[in-house]
């Protein structure tokens, strides 16, 4: 039996459970985080002292492991098997948080935007129609795009910012405009047409946000429909 | 130039490219560090790389051949575009005697300039850096 949730409410549900896996994530690797750096402070002062693992194991009433802890540095100290096991471990630990370290620190590959390819490979070769076929897009130059689509020929837009999210199979995206008009803009309408007629040439659903700039009578007065359009608009892609 | 026979690699980048150059309103983006350019002699040609692939088994190196491009605004329909370079790529290879070694043609478009800017690009290769 299958469940089929209606669509709006499949994407909210997916959305809360990307969300809370990502909060779970982030949670566990806080908390072991904080456990690691308080487990090695510890680990730095004297074993007998008030900063020693055996006050900690105290701290958080644990008694067997205070005992044990005692016997293990007993163990440890000695030349035998459990030394040799604890260096291996130490040499071990530092390379996995070496690694760790550098995965973390890799760049993430910019995901490209595919496009829709035409129909009928050109390929000379039948085999690698499929690969002939790749076809893709900087998300950056999509944005590019739709940004001049929508401020292009209307001076009642100052500024609009365009993001593009590639999908992460398949071909197009989503992207998100947020465009200021002037307070006296009348029509940003056209232009949105235009822009989402383009956005479907790369197979990107196209959303928008408009929002007027608040009219300030000061600057207003100071400033004239025709001089705000000398000053120019500010156009930004993202 | 460079002295000698050139390898099918730099014969068919320079197919790319005059592909590119016969192809209105493109040219080619050299990308970060000349990432996506191809050396050849003295020059380096923008926007084609040209990578050897596997073999099929039956002998003869195949190339796979991948566009950075710029386009002017207004966009072209990209479908048709693609279409048009690979058709020029596979039969500017044929005519140099390379007929079947063209695995793939990859195109990306790396970004949408306005007319001048392109022709701007065209003029001073190099310069395509996204």
């Amino acid at each position: 039996m299958s469940l089929r949730l209606p669509g709006p409410l499949a994407a909210l549900c997916g959305a809360l459970l990307r969300a809370w896996a990502r909060l779970v994530g982030v949670g566990a690797l806080t908390a072991l985080a904080v456990g690691g750096i308080t487990v090695a402070v510890f680990a730095l002062g004297n074993p007998e002292g008030s900063l020693g693992l055996g006050r900690l194991a105290e701290l958080l009433h644990l008694p067997e492991a205070r005992d044990w802890l005692t016997d293990t540095r007993s163990a440890l100290e000695a030349d035998g098997p459990l030394a040799r096991v604890a260096l291996a471990s130490g040499v071990a630990a530092l390379v996995l948080g070496l690694v760790t370290l550098v995965g973390a620190l890799l760049p993430a590959p910019r995901r490209r935007l595919a496009l829709p390819a035409a129909a009928g490979g050109t390929s000379d070769h039948g085999r690698a129609e499929e690969a002939s076929k790749r076809l893709s897009a900087r998300p950056r130059a999509v944005a590019r795009a739709l940004a001049t689509a929508i401020a292009r020929d209307n001076p009642d837009v100052e500024r609009v910012v365009v993001r593009v999210r590639p999908r992460r199979r398949g071909v197009g995206g989503r992207a998100l405009a947020l465009v200021t008009l002037s307070p006296s803009a009348s029509r940003a309408g056209h232009e949105l047409e235009r822009a989402r007629a383009l956005a479907r040439k790369f197979e990107v659903d196209l959303r928008a946000r408009l929002k007027r700039t608040r009219p300030s009578r000061a600057r207003s007065a100071r400033l004239g429909r025709a001089e705000r359009r000398a000053r120019g608009r500010r156009v930004t892609y993202g | 130039m460079t002295a000698g026979p050139a390898s099918p690699r730099l014969v068919l980048a320079r197919v790319a490219e005059r592909a590119v150059a016969v192809t209105p309103a493109v040219a080619g983006v050299a990308g970060p560090r000349g990432r996506w350019s191809t050396r050849d002699g003295e020059r380096t040609i923008d926007g084609v790389v040209v990578t050897a692939v596997a073999g099929d088994g039956a002998g003869g190196e195949r190339y796979e051949v991948d566009l950075h491009l710029a386009v002017s605004w207004p966009p072209p329909a990209f479908d048709a575009l693609a279409r048009e370079l690979r058709e020029r790529i596979v039969a500017g290879a044929a005519r140099q005697g390379l007929a079947g070694v063209v695995a793939a043609v990859a195109v990306s478009i790396e970004d949408v300039v306005s007319p001048l800017e392109l022709a701007r690009r065209n003029v001073e290769p190099g310069r395509g850096t996204p």
